[in-house]
């Protein structure tokens, strides 16, 4: 039965999704964090920070579009690569592999929010505003990696019922899959997907979107601190 | 005399302590519960008035206040939004001392041509070097983003004696950073390049021929210290 359902749920076609920002909250918390502040307190913060932090948070509201789609498929998985849609090699390399390997369906993924947010940010830093600029460039950060986590809840929610978990989200980029792995990822979803463009060096525009693949499967883990898959031991973002 | 001194010396480090905290001018409420009280440019004002030199003010007030936050930057006691707020304060003191500079032109340390290299759009990393390194008196020439290195070729030629600033925050566009440290190389042996981003290191800086990778824009003023003292 559970089989069933599994065959049933690789079998749909791209999932999309597209939400007002109205429908979206930001954690104070994540954008103090993200701000620099290690504790990730907003009680670190000035007054006056404080403020500006709130004004953008607000401002982000209407400038955030959050869009996804998602697709999954059967996992195949030969040395470093990780093969999906019959015949496309993912060369995700041997730390996202080491993750991957007892998975037995791989979802492929890109999130954005749009293009308003990024526009702004560049009126704002070059109108002379860098601390509201930089702060809006935060914010986005933040919400499309909030946007992201809420798509693998989505999908670990629903594989559930088919006894199954889902392992991290892994993007290229990440833990030595090169950035120009987008060419592939992209090839295996319709074109544009969620309004996503690459360009010649495998930058996603808008550039607020987050691509990746995420693994499924009855054995695979979900590691509480991903840092520790990553080689890139002086990235500010690095929790461990 | 020395009575003199010693009132001059409180109010450089008053211009000091209020260009750390941010405060501009007796208007803005930055601290908050600060409004009317006297800001940077009231306290430049105030120094220049009392006698004191447009160089003192500059180096001894304005840049001691971005060297001493950047020391506090470095110890995670404040980040990168106090220190884009202390530059707005500073820059605002700069504008009160051009008349004390021929034809209105400020001593700097230099002219800092920076970029983000072929390929990648990402510029905050980039804008945040440049806000910070112009605290620090460097006269900063942004080329923008997705620079060919043709581009940084030019402004050599432009601003003879220049440092060069190469920013990328993707591993594809880490190629391009090889690429342009070449031809700088081969056009320029002798300028200072320094390199930054998050894919970055200092091996692969040392690897491409740059000379030094900076962390963190207050890395990048310390490092141009080092070279260029």
């Amino acid at each position: 039965m559970r089989t069933g359902k599994l065959e049933q749920w690789l079998s749909q076609p791209p999932r999309g999704c597209e939400e007002t920002s109205a429908e979206f909250v930001l954690d104070s918390q994540d954008v103090a964090r993200a701000l620099g502040y290690a504790r990730g307190s907003v009680d670190d913060i000035s007054a006056h920070v404080s403020d500006v932090v709130a004004t953008m948070e607000a401002e982000a509201q209407s400038l955030i579009r959050p869009r996804w789609l998602w697709k999954p498929f059967r996992g195949m998985f030969k040395g470093d690569c990780c093969i999906v849609n019959g015949s496309t090699p993912l060369v995700v390399g041997d730390q996202i592999m080491a993750q991957l390997k007892n998975a037995t369906a791989v979802v492929v993924y890109v999130v954005t929010i749009g293009e308003a947010l990024e526009r702004t940010v560049q009126e704002r830093m070059y109108g002379g505003d860098n601390v509201g600029g930089y702060v809006l460039d935060v914010i986005g950060s933040v919400a499309v990696e909030s946007f992201a986590d809420r798509l693998q809840e989505l999908i670990a929610g629903e594989v559930s019922e088919f006894g199954l978990k889902t392992t991290n989200r892994f993007s290229p980029g990440y833990c030595s899959w090169p950035t120009s792995g987008q060419q592939e990822l992209f090839s295996v979803l319709p074109e544009a997907p969620a309004g996503v463009d690459l360009n010649a060096s495998s930058l996603m525009i808008p550039i607020k979107s987050v691509s990746g693949i995420i693994g499924v499967g009855a054995n695979v883990v979900f590691q509480q601190y991903p840092c520790e898959l990553c080689s890139l031991r002086g990235c500010h973002q690095r929790l461990a | 005399m020395q009575r003199d001194g010693e009132v001059n010396g409180r109010l450089l480090q008053r211009i000091s302590e209020t260009v750390q905290a941010g405060k501009t001018n007796s208007e803005t409420d930055i601290p908050r519960g600060s409004k009317g009280k006297p800001g940077v440019v009231e306290l430049v004002q105030e120094a220049l008035a009392s006698g004191l030199s447009g160089e003192r003010i500059l180096d001894e007030a304005l840049l001691a206040g971005m060297r001493s936050l950047g020391s506090k930057f470095a110890a995670n006691e404040v980040f990168i939004p106090e220190v884009l707020i202390a530059a707005r304060a500073m820059q605002a003191g700069f504008v009160e001392l051009k008349d004390c500079f021929s034809g209105g032109e400020m001593p700097t340390r230099g002219v800092f041509v920076i970029g983000t290299v072929q390929g990648d759009l990402h510029d905050i990393g980039k804008n945040l070097v440049a806000i910070i390194l112009e605290g620090a008196g460097w006269e900063i020439k942004d080329l923008g983003t997705d620079c060919a290195p043709e581009v940084f070729l030019e402004a050599l030629g432009q601003y003879p004696g220049c440092v060069v600033g190469l920013s990328a925050l993707l591993t594809t566009t880490m190629v391009a950073m090889r690429d342009t440290v070449r031809m700088i190389r081969e056009r320029s042996p002798s300028t200072v390049v320094l390199v930054g981003g998050a894919p970055v290191n200092a091996e692969f800086a040392t690897e491409i021929g740059a000379n030094g990778y900076a962390p963190d824009p207050s890395a990048a003023v310390g490092l141009l210290d080092e070279l260029l003292p």
